[in-house]
């Protein structure tokens, strides 16, 4: 396990290496740069002398090596820099956000796993009932739904007419369930069609024909033997879906009014704020491969094969 | 029978337990869910009256779409120029059709070779930290400004300030490096030459690192901000002028226009103030449904197509004049604007200082531009569809901002419109800062643009169509009056005799007209939606100000 477990942070490391290049020179490569940006928002005319001065300022001036070096050396400080536009600390206004979004990428990562389980192994193992054939038509309708719609769908319906949730802001749980309802329904019908598709192969699988055989209760069957083997493919899929969630959050935070990364981003984007972006690219550089090594170790665990597979004894 | 007696008797005690367990667990099931009910109705109640607490009769909440920021009365972005105008006060402000008026200054007096201005500071007006404005705190604010003044390069008035004394502890002198007649005006701005209490400095006295606390004189007090959430103000009750109505303003930061609305109509704000955060349709529908009140203020600047005349086709006079003709206001402010803008006739609306001069009009006569393009060699030509010189097409480039929705609406309009005239219009849709750059590289033949509105207009926009790689020194250098329309500007903003300053900006909107620099198309406008609660609805004639102090809310 000591074996497994270096080699993956190793990888995991040089990884986030790259990340950092990729971060600090492709968002260089974009066209206009954060002074420009900067006149171009506040609408004033920019002299030459002007931008000249604020980028010596802040730097922007010295060959890119350098300005690297600069900025990863403090990011192995933990000091990201502070925000152009804004002036604050890149890594608290980065946490702060983080936080609220990944509140939102949890709970709809929840409200993913309920759903994706309950209805997949449901309509699996009632195969072409009416219940299995509803669900193939309900999944095919929220798939091709696009999330901002479905977003004012349900704020239309469940806030403003039933008035049952409030419509904006962040602070109490209340707050939360929309958000990422909405978030959790764009991802469900992959993984309900994942879910019953692995079922249903498991079910035609030697171990599985003869735990019937042996007079096992369904209900046992589907726990301990169908969900068993399904569960890798989707445990991994799930973990390549949580930067896919980040990302989403961001047009739902816009719908509702959300403090987080999502329109923090956006913003920084627009404003060609460079410490930010580059400060957030690594943050979910970070997440996504935190999130598949968490994944890969749980899926090492509950499977022996892969643990043999790895050399992990 | 002792061997089957006893494995059933094990029987009957497991599934007792098994059912014992079961309805343990349907129980704490039970509890859990009707816990979570419980919490649901005793917490939307409170989530739904609002941020903080506060008596709602006294409060009027309204939707921004954007974060107010640190509100840094000496920066520009993040900070919100309506923020910064509801806590900072001005030494002088901007009244109707661009008068003076006294602010924080009750009087002041200009030099005759108008390079002196003596403030005369009203007495007793206190910061909101209790502390009394002085002439000492005025300089200290004038000079943090200046130290940074790289960043205010676009603002004439601070690179042309010399020297500020404080007289005595009511009186200021700021001397100029020439005469500059627009000064008292740039007093005005929202940003960056108002006042910061001396607690608000920080440490280092630089404020351009930032502020300690947003301290102002203004009608208003941040009292709670959430960043990218919500701010609260409340009433100042030391303001020197006439004290809010309302006790506590609530704005919430909502950058989604269908959001903003459905706020509106669930009760969850009062008020959307200002063009930007509806469109002319999300307007008009809300001013067709009776428990709303709506508003369009006068105009605040203007929507212009300005014409490069350093690129062909456009350097050809008769090509510019052609355009002229082309441009039908009255579809475009009825169809495209929702009636929500006014024709523009001129650069300037006549009501803005200096610009009730009648320059002449072009009137849309799809005739008479037919017969400029002629005279000019762009003949129709049998089987093309569009007009030709020899082997070239006439072929004009119109990069915009495709953020900006009601611009591609115009655009695309105007490019069908001048297909049927032989133009072959091409779009180029473009994102924000790689529009910026196009449009300083001069790689454009027309293009949207806004005037600046009140208080710049008109010496701001007139004074930056001399600078290279502005948008407007592109219209105005390829054309034959360049050289004395630059003399011109100039000598209007060093002019000291109104009389003079009058002739002059006569001669430059004169040749802004004749030589078809720019296209007025319509005087852009503020609009607002509010609910029933608010009474004494009104605009003021700064177009970056949202005047919430002249606010009531009914009982």
């Amino acid at each position: 396990m000591g074996r497994f477990l270096v080699r993956r942070i190793g990888s995991m490391v040089s990884a986030l290496w790259g990340v950092s290049l990729i971060a600090f020179f492709l968002i260089r490569v974009i066209p206009g740069d954060p002074v420009e940006a900067y006149f171009a928002i506040n609408q004033l005319p920019a002299s030459v002398e002007a931008m000249n001065a604020i980028r010596e300022e802040q730097g922007f001036n010295k060959p890119l090596l350098a300005q690297y070096a600069s900025w990863i050396l403090g990011v192995l400080q933990l000091d990201f820099g502070k925000s152009f536009s804004s002036g604050l600390d890149v890594a608290r206004s980065l946490a702060d956000k983080f936080q609220v979004t990944v509140t939102i990428s949890a709970a709809a990562l929840i409200i993913i796993m309920c759903i994706s389980v309950s209805v997949g192994v449901l309509s699996a193992v009632k195969q072409s009932s009416l219940f299995d054939r509803m669900t193939r038509t309900t999944v095919f309708m929220i798939a091709s739904m696009p999330s901002f719609w479905l977003a004012f769908i349900l704020v239309y319906v469940v806030a403003l007419k039933w008035g049952l949730l409030p419509l904006l802001g962040w602070g109490t749980w209340q707050h939360m369930i929309l958000p990422s309802l909405t978030l959790a329904l764009g991802f469900c019908p992959y993984y309900i069609r994942l879910i019953r598709a692995g079922i249903l192969e498991q079910l035609q699988q030697p171990h599985v024909q003869y735990a019937r055989a042996r007079g096992l209760k369904e209900s046992v069957i589907v726990r301990r033997y169908l969900l068993k083997g399904t569960l890798p493919s989707f445990l991994t899929s799930l973990a390549m879906t949580c930067g896919g969630l980040l990302g989403g959050a961001a047009i739902i935070e816009i719908v509702f009014t959300i403090p987080g990364i999502g329109r923090h981003i956006l913003l920084a984007m627009e404003t060609r704020d460079y410490t930010v972006l580059q400060g957030f690219i690594l943050l979910i550089g970070f997440f996504y491969t935190a999130i598949n090594f968490a994944a890969d170790l749980f899926c090492a665990i509950i499977d022996p094969r892969i643990r043999l597979k790895e050399g992990v004894q | 029978m002792g061997v089957t007696k006893c494995p059933s008797k094990m029987n009957v005690k497991i599934n007792t337990y098994g059912r014992g367990k079961r309805m343990k667990k349907t129980a704490v099931f039970g509890t859990i869910i009707c816990f979570v009910l419980l919490l649901t109705a005793c917490t939307i109640g409170k989530a739904n009256t609002g941020e903080g607490t506060g008596d709602i009769n006294d409060t009027l909440t309204l939707s921004w779409p954007l974060d107010i920021g640190p509100i840094n009365p000496h920066l520009y972005d993040p900070s919100e120029m309506f923020a910064q105008a509801l806590v900072y006060d001005p030494l002088v402000s901007y009244g109707d059709n661009g008068k003076i008026q006294p602010a924080l200054a009750a009087k002041w007096q200009v030099s005759e070779d108008g390079r002196n201005y003596t403030f005369t500071l009203r007495e007793g007006v206190l910061y909101s930290d209790g502390t009394t404005l002085t002439a000492e705190n005025v300089k200290r604010n004038i000079e943090a400004v200046i130290k940074n003044k790289d960043r205010h390069s676009w603002l004439e008035a601070i690179s042309l300030i010399d020297k500020v004394e404080a007289i005595d502890p009511l009186r200021v002198r700021i001397a100029l490096k020439e005469a500059y007649y627009p000064f008292l005006q740039e007093l005005t701005l929202i940003r960056p030459l108002r006042m910061l209490g001396d607690s608000g400095f920080p440490a280092s006295g630089s404020t351009a690192e930032g502020i300690a606390a947003p301290i102002g004189t203004g009608p208003w007090i941040l009292t709670n901000y959430v960043q990218d959430s919500h701010a609260e103000f409340s009433r100042n009750d030391h303001y020197w002028g006439e004290k809010p109505k309302i006790k506590r303003v609530v704005i919430k930061f909502i950058s989604d226009s269908q959001t903003r609305i459905m706020a509106l109509e669930k009760g969850e704000i009062d008020l959307i103030f200002g063009s930007g955060q509806l469109a002319p349709v999300e307007y008009q529908t809300l001013q067709q449904q009776s428990n709303y009140q709506t508003m369009v203020s006068g105009p605040l600047s203007t929507r212009v197509l300005a014409i490069n005349s350093t690129v062909a086709p456009t350097n050809e006079k008769e090509v510019r004049l052609a355009l002229q003709h082309l441009v039908d206001r009255k579809t475009i402010v009825e169809h495209l604007l929702d009636g929500l803008e006014e024709e523009a006739e001129s650069l300037f609306s006549p009501g803005f200082p200096y610009s009730d001069i009648k320059a002449g009009q072009y009137p849309y006569n799809i005739g008479t531009a037919m017969q400029l393009l002629d005279q000019a060699g762009w003949k129709a030509v049998d089987g093309k569809p569009f007009r030709m010189k020899g082997a070239e097409t006439l072929q004009v480039t119109i990069p915009y901002r495709s953020t900006d929705a009601i611009h591609k609406a115009l655009l695309e309009y105007l490019q069908s419109a001048w297909r049927e005239a032989g133009i072959d219009v091409k779009l180029q849709p473009d994102e924000p800062l790689v529009y910026t750059q196009k449009v300083k590289a001069g790689k454009f033949n027309l293009t949207m643009n806004d005037t600046w509105g009140v208080p710049y207009d008109p010496h701001m926009y007139i004074r930056t169509m001399t600078g290279e790689n502005q948008l407007g020194y592109y219209a105005q250098k390829g054309t034959a009056d360049s050289e004395t329309f630059t003399e011109n500007v100039e000598k209007v903003i060093r002019a000291t005799e109104e009389v003079e300053r009058r002739a002059l900006y006569e001669s430059i909107l004169q040749s802004i007209h004749d030589e078809s620099m720019l296209i007025p198309i319509s005087y852009r406008t503020n609009y607002l939606v509010a609910n029933e609660r608010v009474n004494g609805l009104q605009f003021t004639p700064h177009q970056y100000e949202v005047p919430l102090s002249l606010y009531e809310m009914k009982e």
